[in-house]
């Protein structure tokens, strides 16, 4: 490990380091947003087929205009892609096979073409070491032309969402509701197409082919933990792919051979797993802690219902009874021992294990109150 | 051909049938982008498996592969049953964090390890004749043994299995409620689907893996409707892909997995065009034959609706239907040249006259 000062000042304020960590930033921002919505169509898969299929598109245009020209390479890009995501809708809407299908077979068959043209590109002239980082991504390479064009694409992919904010919104959630609201939904669903597109296209230098669809979904599935709300799940979708994007090339320096788009990835797979795990309300932790909460609510109400009903065997009332008679009247519930005392610790029973546990005057109350908010009538209770 | 290029074309073959029989079952049920993601992510078995075994020629390696593959299902499984995440963001979640994984572990280790990871791609089918194991006198490329054991395999438990597999893939509901449990049978095709993968993937690389294996059964789909007949269908577009895939990779001296690959889009596209009952073009015929079909009892009703009445000769005038019925000149004159030639109609002149087979069909209609 480098001094804390050197290290600083060798990379973090180095210009390699502040190009690949805007690039991915950028990337992740985008990515973000998008995705958001793709997820929410249930159109996560589209992504990676789209992805392969820029390839042909990526080696056409390097051939024809030269691999050094970004703004080449991601318009022959979002030619093929425009076209494989057009050949799935098609055939998933007008044949038998399936969308699953049709996204797997364009996805395999576009990126065989692909191949078939590299090796037809490569034999021509030596670039094609410059076109292999579009499989894995190569963030290191990013030049200041790449941050241009990301940054350029990253404007315009924001602008078109902002600008159709709601009847994007609207086509995600409700197609039909937003037909019917006069949406030109055939529009407006190509224009998403095409956003989708051109993110993937921009962002095929830093994370590649292969991984971009995790750069679509991951952020989008980790920010729907945290809100019900399209918007806040959008801005923290974006959120999450900067985050990610700074963090993937932060420790992408700290070693050699350590490529950013993995990193990335990764990085995205923690947040998305650190989501889904401890978001507040719909995380597993959660999730776990309120069943429990609602089980020990059960356990004690069941408890003080049963006692209730002891109770009100005896005229006088008021009557304890020992651990074990009330366990006997609530089979299926076991552990009563361990309810009373918790009921006595909460003020609602009092007794000891020897003289047997009655209700005190509050927890009654709080019995009849449940009684009668389930609309249950105990035997000999005439009110 | 050499006796080197007809064991590549037979890997091809082998791999191409042992891939497509369980893809016919993973078409069937919707679940196709799964072996995208498997044919991934075994690559961090082969990893894993290498970092335990130090051997990249070792059974182990792949086994482990196996079992990620069939762990990367589970992991898809586990997140879809979450509330908030469907199957697909699933998916395309689990596979590329774990292929990402892969990824940086092969570039940690890439003093020690060989693997290219364009090679995981694309495969190298083209050099599995150099990988040989002897048999006493018989030398055959490894890639046999590993590849026949797997298409002997899948067939055995296809034909097993094959009630089996067409209740829970069709009526998963049925299923279960006649004691098949479908999830186990899930779970058996994801492990088979996993072992094939890994094997074929080795040879072929892992997008000819997912071509191989959604492609031939994709096409068959479109061709038939009957499953034993899917199934034979697939073998044999997946045979035909392999070997003219193969001789075009051969005259255009290029990739034998990227041709393959196109062969089987180009097969595809074939089918959904041109399938004899459901392509693209037959229902485009369907539909200007029923159209043509309604025009005429239109054109019938028409006359049939105006005969007698003062307007009759004014009508009847083939000129006249643009403003009557709404028609270009065009189409009216291809609707009463189809009703005419159909014995409907007579044409005179520039004026229609009902036939008696006409009237019947209006007064029918």
């Amino acid at each position: 490990m480098p001094d804390p000062g050197e290290f600083l000042g060798q990379f973090l304020l180095g210009h390699t380091f502040r190009t690949v960590a805007a690039g991915a930033a950028a990337m992740g921002l985008i990515s973000g947003v998008i995705g958001s919505f793709a997820v929410a169509r249930g159109q996560s898969l589209m992504g990676d087929a789209v992805s392969h299929a820029t390839l042909p598109g990526v080696v056409v245009a390097a051939m024809l205009v030269g691999v050094r020209e970004p703004w080449a390479l991601i318009a022959g890009a979002s030619v093929t892609g425009v076209a494989a995501a057009a050949a799935i809708s098609l055939t998933a809407r007008s044949t038998p096979v399936k969308f699953d299908s049709a996204l797997a077979l364009v996805l395999a068959a576009a990126f065989g073409l692909g191949m078939v043209l590299l090796v037809a590109q490569s034999r021509g002239d030596s670039a094609q070491a410059g076109l292999n980082n579009f499989l894995f991504g190569q963030a290191a390479a990013i030049v200041a032309a790449d941050l241009l064009t990301i940054a350029a694409t990253a404007v315009l992919v924001l602008a078109a969402v902002a600008w159709r904010w709601n009847e994007f919104r609207a086509i995600c959630f409700d197609y039909e509701f937003a037909q019917v609201a006069g949406v030109a939904v055939r529009r407006l669903d190509l224009l998403l197409v095409l956003l989708l597109v051109v993110t993937i296209a921009a962002g095929l230098k830093v994370v590649g082919v292969v991984l971009m669809s995790a750069m679509l979904v991951a952020p989008a599935v980790a920010a729907r933990q945290w809100s019900d709300r399209f918007g806040v799940v959008t801005a923290l979708s974006a959120g999450f792919g900067v985050a990610a994007g700074v963090a993937g090339a932060f420790v992408s320096i700290l070693g050699p051979s350590l490529a950013t788009g993995p990193l990335v990835v990764l990085s995205l797979g923690a947040i998305a797993l650190i989501s889904i795990l401890g978001a507040p309300r719909h995380g597993i932790v959660s999730e776990f802690v309120r069943a429990r909460r609602r089980r020990s609510r059960f356990r004690l109400e069941k408890t003080m219902a049963a006692m209730l009903a002891l109770e009100g065997q005896h005229r006088s009332g008021q009557h304890p009874h020992p651990a074990a008679a009330i366990q006997a009247s609530i089979p299926d519930l076991d552990g009563v021992e361990r309810v009373v005392l918790e009921l006595a610790a909460a003020g609602l029973a009092v007794g000891s294990p020897t003289r047997g546990w009655r209700l005190t005057a509050d927890g009654a109350e709080r019995a009849r109150a449940i009684l009668d908010e389930r609309n249950i009538a105990l035997p000999g209770d005439h009110r | 051909m050499t006796p080197g290029q007809l064991e590549v074309l037979a890997v091809a073959l082998l791999a191409g049938w042992s891939c497509c029989l369980p893809g016919t079952w993973l078409v069937l049920r919707g679940s196709a982008m799964l072996v995208d993601a498997i044919s991934h992510t075994v690559l961090l078995g082969i990893v894993l498996a290498f970092l335990l075994s130090g051997d990249l020629g070792s059974p182990l390696l792949r086994a482990g592969a196996a079992l990620i593959g069939i762990l990367t299902v589970v992991l898809v499984d586990l997140l879809a049953r979450r509330p908030l995440v469907r199957t697909d963001a699933s998916i395309g979640l689990v596979f590329p964090v774990l292929f990402a994984l892969a990824v940086l572990l092969i570039t940690l280790l890439a003093d020690s390890v060989h693997l290219d990871t364009d090679v995981v791609l694309t495969g190298e089918i083209g050099l599995t004749p150099f990988d040989r194991i002897e048999f006493g006198q018989l030398s055959i490329p490894r890639s046999f043994l590993y590849l026949g054991a797997v298409l002997l395999l899948n067939a055995g438990l296809t034909a097993a299995f094959w009630k089996e597999l067409k209740v829970a893939s069709f009526d998963p509901g049925l299923a279960a409620a006649i004691g098949m449990s479908p999830g186990v049978i899930g779970l058996g095709l994801v492990a088979a689907t996993s072992l094939t993968a890994v094997t074929a993937f080795e040879s072929v690389g892992s997008i000819l893996v997912v071509a191989l294996v959604v492609g031939p059964p994709a096409s068959a789909l479109l061709l038939t409707r009957r499953l034993p007949r899917m199934v034979v269908w697939s073998l044999v577009l997946s045979a035909s892909a392999s070997v003219i895939g193969y001789a075009g990779a051969w005259y255009f001296d290029t990739t034998i997995a990227g041709s393959i690959a196109c062969v089987i889009g180009i097969q595809f596209t074939g089918a959904v065009l041109a399938s004899p009952r459901r392509g693209l073009i037959a229902r485009l015929r369907i539909r200007r034959r029923r159209r043509l079909e309604f025009a005429q009892t239109l054109l019938v009703k028409h006359l049939h609706n105006h005969h007698g009445t003062p307007q009759e000769a004014e009508e009847s005038e083939l000129a006249h239907l643009h403003a009557g019925l709404g028609w270009e000149p065009d189409f009216a004159h291809r609707v009463a040249g189809a009703a005419a030639s159909g014995g409907l109609v007579r044409i005179d002149g520039d004026r229609l006259r009902l036939l008696g087979p006409g009237r019947i069909r209006a007064e029918a209609g």
